[in-house]
């Protein structure tokens, strides 16, 4: 056996220190190595990036004996087959054109179930293709929580082409409800959110047409899920593609393909008129309808001709008369008795499914919202738009509405006649009013009065000890006078959320609200108020989809109550609007936000903190969709604002000196961001210290420090960042996900790979949990780990983390987005490393992108210059690559100081480009100053170092 | 030639210390991977994932009596299959580097024999002309990686195959892989922006 001594002391070396713990290290390597500063060098390289060094072969090694292409024989057993990243577990659902399977990925990052939809082998005729294509190009477009998501997409290797979908793992609407003997209310909720999911589908141009029970499922979590987009079809003004068909189909029924349902067809379906949303408002109301009878709204049985007659001629029968037949299994299946069945269903619920069935598709509702809404307004006790609105009925609402307080007014001012009653309440309600204020004077005084005796003198009460004891004694107390308890449960719980205690301000308001809506007579603003600020914290602590609900809700009482132009209508719409930006959901969000605007410029008199909040929720938006320019005169207004109204020393101050700071930063003003920054750092500090808000601004200036390369002052501060944001977070916040990708990149950065790794994977499983689809933070979570795992040379893996980000970021921002550019370059740099051809081409579209979508000089802009310059130097055409480099060097000279590491890259490459080109004078001194750079900020081991040391020696050797 | 019975032969004569039965043995255990692995890329999406048998598994099924062999045998065969593996995957990998270099854009057309993806060539040859500085300091670790790495071999095969005992393959590995990859040095990467 060959060898040498010093390899095997090497060896025996870090044997031994493996089976010691890491701490020690240090220490036993000192001991061990006899002042061979060489070998301990060495050894404790070995040791710093054994964990890697691991990962690194298990991914190259199952690299090299991974599979083929994967071929895909539909005719046969499927399970274990893989397609794409997939692997398929069981067969879900077969249909004329393709099949359904349910499968998991199987690249050992994720456990996620999806479902895939592939068109069957020797059904690819250019028609099934067609429609297909349209499903996956639909799907694409839309994003909402009640339609399956569009994951991915592919084609298989014999080229049959597939997507992927979110698996829903649920039941059929009907069954669901069936089998949960889910009573009326609750079903009439379940069907708001179809509507809202069509409405969606309807705002982004695309019709279902195919409505019914059996494409609508329920999953586990109790949501519904649109499926089955597959006769859907873009509206007129989409583009329509060239040579595909955008036309009604109304043929294909009869030649047998399956575009229609014909039991759940509208009747312009059957008549081959043209589609529009109103023939998807007729299939809602047809589920409705089936929903409440269980009936539908045509005969089951009978012949073609029948069932044509029905559909073109025949009104349904009122939705209480057909639940009548077979009221006893009805009735069981809603929990309640038959005579109570046939009163809830009679009246508004017949009148709206009449609405929604008509055969004219002017007289239907004009949109799938208003259905919703009339839904909405009916479980709310409101009139309903679907009846001609007579005073009787108006009248006979309200006092439902108000049978409480109508009947006290009743009995005690002997109010005779009915318009009378609204005044009558009020009288009432001002001698509430003064009970309310001696009660709760006398609350207070109870809870001043101190019984323990620990604390009976002179002891310091802690304002969380005071609250602790009041909410308390709210919660057991006041058990006779629930709208009081409301309202103090809500001052209590108000306190709580300034304090930064998400928990119990929840509590109390979910509390307050649920006391409020016990009792009818509650006045809608007082609701809507505490809808309002409970949507607030729920927002806080990152349940956006629920918050969303809340302000929703508030916004339409506050909407019917106050009208559209009152400012606290707009407050609401504009935190609606910062809900739905949450989500992701920017369509949603930037309506909702510029119509608070608008209506809070005109209403303005003095500086209105609503208009400040609506300002940044705009900006906001702006800024991530990359509108930098935008974004910044909108805060700046906002800053101004609210310096007026709260003065130096505020939170919200703070947020907007934090938001206008990122914008800044973002647009290449680093200098003129840090100052904004600590401003609004020192005010938290002041006023909101160990707050969530206060980890927001420290995690910003760390980016800011971090973006500059000041990774030594960054790193405390997003550390800070995120204890504050462990601490009072819960440890699936969003927010603290954001804080470990941040730190996972200064990590990377600054070559603790590991560390990195774990950041990003327990990012990344934060955001994955909050946002099951498609969002940005996924996405940014993706791209970061593949980043890392490409600097542990995991190729394999970070390729497809890289890919899937890149894929996500198109599908979210379309292809201008400076985020896709990001990918692009991250992409490409892996490419890059493994001298595949694709880097250039990513290269030069991340280029393109960052052109036209940033400043002129933008730090990023010289990132994919760098890129794409030394791939042309590397690949023979130092002619293309000098003008690249040139100037992405003038761009870090501006951008960096003077020595930093950046610059060096930069000049390195342009010296070797020089050189190629013969142009040694002019090379010399860029190789050299380059490389003193990089060696003075990476050290001599760095491979950026060894790069710009082999272009010098290679110089050197030829000429100088 | 390359029947079982030649292969169960020279295995045998090889185990009784004949050094050069080990130049004809090579060549067939290379071809026979090489049969394998054409017809497993079009078998290995199957339910049986390349993970679960190593081709120097399938190679000696195919190979060998199996009736005639000594457990010795085949111990010795898993060693020169790992090395012909080698050899195949780092000889793809050079045709790769070479066809990139001449043959300009677009990637490698598929027909070839698809052992690895293409666009670790690069990192496969590093890897190799690593190993090839750690055989000079230390053969037995070389020859772990060659079993583990290349042939696909288990702990417990590995320690067959070389006759050491399993605790030593897999303090061998460890150190091995930890050498190598401080050989390769890390890769640089832009940073992730925000």
């Amino acid at each position: 056996m060959n060898g040498s001594p010093q390899f095997d002391r090497l060896l025996e070396i870090f044997e031994a220190a493996l089976d010691r713990p890491p701490e020690q290290w240090t220490a036993f390597l000192e001991s061990r190595c006899d002042g061979d500063s060489a070998l301990r060098h060495e050894v404790a390289r070995m040791l710093a990036r054994h964990r890697q060094a691991f990962a690194f072969f298990d991914d190259l090694g199952a690299d090299l004996r991974r599979a083929g292409p994967e071929e895909l024989d539909l005719g046969q057993s499927v399970e274990g087959r893989r397609i794409g990243s997939y692997r398929v577990v069981r067969e879900i659902g077969r249909g004329g054109m393709g099949a359904v399977y349910l499968a998991e990925r199987d690249d050992g990052q994720f456990q996620q179930q999806v479902a895939i939809k592939v068109i069957r082998p020797g059904r690819q005729s250019e028609a099934v293709l067609r429609r297909f294509l349209a499903e996956r190009r639909i799907l694409s477009q839309l994003n909402h929580p009640g339609i399956a998501r569009l994951l991915d997409g592919g084609a298989t290797q014999e080229g049959l082409p597939y997507f992927v979908l979110e698996y829903v793992d649920g039941l059929p609407l009907l069954d669901d409800c069936d089998r949960q003997c889910l009573p009326v209310k609750e079903r009439l909720r379940l069907f708001i959110s179809v509507a809202a999911a069509v409405e969606h589908a309807h705002r982004n141009l695309v019709v279902h047409r195919d409505l019914k029970p059996g494409n609508i499922l329920v999953s586990s979590q109790g949501e519904i899920k649109l499926l089955d987009f597959g006769i859907a079809k873009p509206l007129a003004g989409e583009r329509p593609i060239a040579g595909e068909d955008t036309g009604a189909d109304a043929g294909d029924t009869l030649t047998g393909h399956r575009v229609l349902t014909p039991q759940y067809a509208a009747p312009e379906q059957w008549l081959g008129k043209p589609v529009t949303t109103a023939t998807d408002v007729y299939g809602l109301g047809g589920v409705l309808y089936e929903l409440l009878s269980g009936e539908r709204p045509v005969p089951k049985a009978g012949s073609w001709e029948d069932l044509e007659r029905a559909v073109l001629h025949q009104d349904p029968e009122p939705v209480s008369t057909a639940a009548r037949r077979s009221i006893e299994q009805n009735a069981k299946r809603r929990g309640v008795s038959p005579t109570t069945l046939c009163r809830l269903l009679s009246g508004d619920l017949d009148t709206i499914c009449a609405k929604a069935l008509h055969k004219d598709p002017d007289r239907r509702y004009s949109s799938a919202a208003d259905l919703g809404d009339d839904i909405r307004r009916h479980l709310d006790g409101l009139p309903v738009l679907a009846r001609p609105d007579s005073r009787g009925y108006r009248a006979r609402k309200f006092v439902s509405r108000h049978k409480w307080g109508v009947a006290t007014a009743v009995a005690a001012v002997l109010a005779a006649a009915v318009f009378s009653s609204a005044l009558a309440i009020q009288s009432v309600r001002l001698t509430a009013e003064r009970d309310k204020a001696r009660q709760v004077s006398e609350l207070f005084v109870d809870l001043f009065t101190v019984s323990d005796p620990d604390l009976g003198t002179g002891a310091q009460i802690t304002a969380r000890e005071f609250l602790d004891r009041g909410a308390a004694k709210i919660q057991t107390g006041l058990a006779g006078q629930p709208d009081i308890k409301a309202g103090l449960m809500d001052v209590m719980a108000r306190v709580y959320h300034k304090l930064g205690l998400y928990p119990p301000a929840r509590r109390l308001y979910e509390s307050s609200l649920a006391l409020r809506r016990s009792v009818a007579t509650s006045p809608g603003l007082d609701l809507a108020a505490n809808l309002h600020r409970l949507g607030l914290v729920l927002h806080d602590q990152g349940n956006y989809n629920e918050s969303a609900r809340r302000f929703q809700e508030a916004l339409d009482v506050r909407r019917r109550v106050l009208g559209l132009a009152h400012p606290d209508t707009a407050a609401t719409q504009t935190y609606l609007g910062l809900a739905h930006f949450r989500k992701g959901d920017y369509d949603a969000a930037q309506p909702l936000f510029e119509g608070a605007v608008s209506v809070l410029r005109r209403a303005r008199t003095a500086p209105d903190p609503h208009l400040a909040d609506a300002l940044t929720g705009l900006a906001m938006l702006h800024y991530a969709q990359g509108r930098f320019a935008e974004a910044e005169p909108l805060l700046r207004e906002s800053l101004q604002l609210r310096r007026q109204l709260f003065g130096p020393s505020h939170q919200q101050l703070a947020d907007t000196l934090n938001n206008l700071a990122s914008v800044l930063s973002r647009m290449g003003k680093a200098s003129e961001s840090e100052p904004l920054q600590r401003e609004a750092i020192a005010i938290l500090r002041k006023v909101r210290p160990g707050h969530p808000k206060l980890a927001t601004a420290v995690n910003n200036l760390g980016l800011v420090l971090m973006a500059r390369g000041d990774f030594d002052r960054a790193e405390p501060l997003l550390r800070e960042g995120i204890s504050i944001r462990r601490d009072r977070l819960d440890g699936q916040h969003p927010d603290l996900a954001q804080s470990l990708n941040n730190l996972g990149v200064l990590l990377q950065n600054t070559g603790r790979l590991e560390e990195a790794e774990a950041a990003q994977r327990e990012a990344l499983r934060i955001v994955r949990k909050n946002f099951p689809g498609d969002h940005v933070a996924v996405m940014r979570g993706l791209g970061n780990l593949g980043s890392v795992l490409h600097s542990m040379r995991r190729s394999a893996q970070s390729e497809r983390l890289l890919a899937e980000s890149l894929a996500m970021s198109r599908r979210l921002f379309g292809d201008a987005h400076p985020l896709v550019a990001t990918n692009l370059n991250n992409l490409a740099s892996l490419l890059h490393d493994g001298k595949r051809p694709g880097a250039e081409t990513a290269y030069r579209e991340a280029l393109a992108i960052r052109r036209k979508a940033l400043p002129a000089g933008h730090p990023h802009i010289a990132y994919a210059l760098v890129g794409l310059g030394q791939w042309l130097l590397e690949n023979g055409d130092p002619m293309q690559a000098e003008p690249l480099l040139r100037e992405a060097l003038e761009i870090r000279r501006k951008t960096f100081s003077g020595g930093a590491a950046e610059i060096g890259e930069a000049e390195s490459a342009l010296g070797a480009c020089l050189f190629a080109l013969k142009r040694h004078a002019e090379a010399g001194p860029l190789l050299t100053s380059g490389l003193e750079k990089l060696r003075a900020r990476h050290g001599p081991g760095h491979r950026l170092t060894r790069k710009a040391a082999s272009r010098l020696a290679r110089a050197s050797a030829r000429n100088l | 030639m390359g029947t079982a019975a030649d292969v169960t032969t020279l295995l045998a004569a090889f185990a009784r210390g004949k050094r050069e039965a080990a130049d004809e043995l090579i060549p067939l255990v290379y071809d026979e991977l090489r049969k394998i692995a054409r017809l497993r890329r079009f078998r290995w999406s199957g339910p049986h994932s390349p993970g679960t048998t190593s081709l120097v598994h399938e190679a000696y099924v195919n190979l060998v009596d199996q009736s005639r062999c000594q457990w010795e045998d085949r111990s010795h065969f898993f060693y020169f299959a790992s090395v012909a593996m080698r050899n195949i995957l780092i000889d793809n990998a050079r045709r790769w580097g070479r066809q990139k270099r001449g043959g300009g854009a677009g990637e490698l057309p598929l027909e070839h024999l698809h052992l690895a993806s293409v666009g670790r060539a690069e990192e496969l040859l590093a890897v190799d002309e690593a190993l090839g500085k750690l055989g000079a300091n230390n053969q037995r670790l070389s020859q772990i990686v060659e079993c583990r790495f290349f042939g696909g071999l288990t702990v417990e095969e590995t320690a067959q195959a070389l006759s050491i005992s399993p605790a030593t393959v897999k303090r061998g590995w460890d150190s091995a892989r930890a050498w190598l990859f401080k050989e390769l040095g890390p890769l640089p990467s832009e940073a992730p922006e925000q």
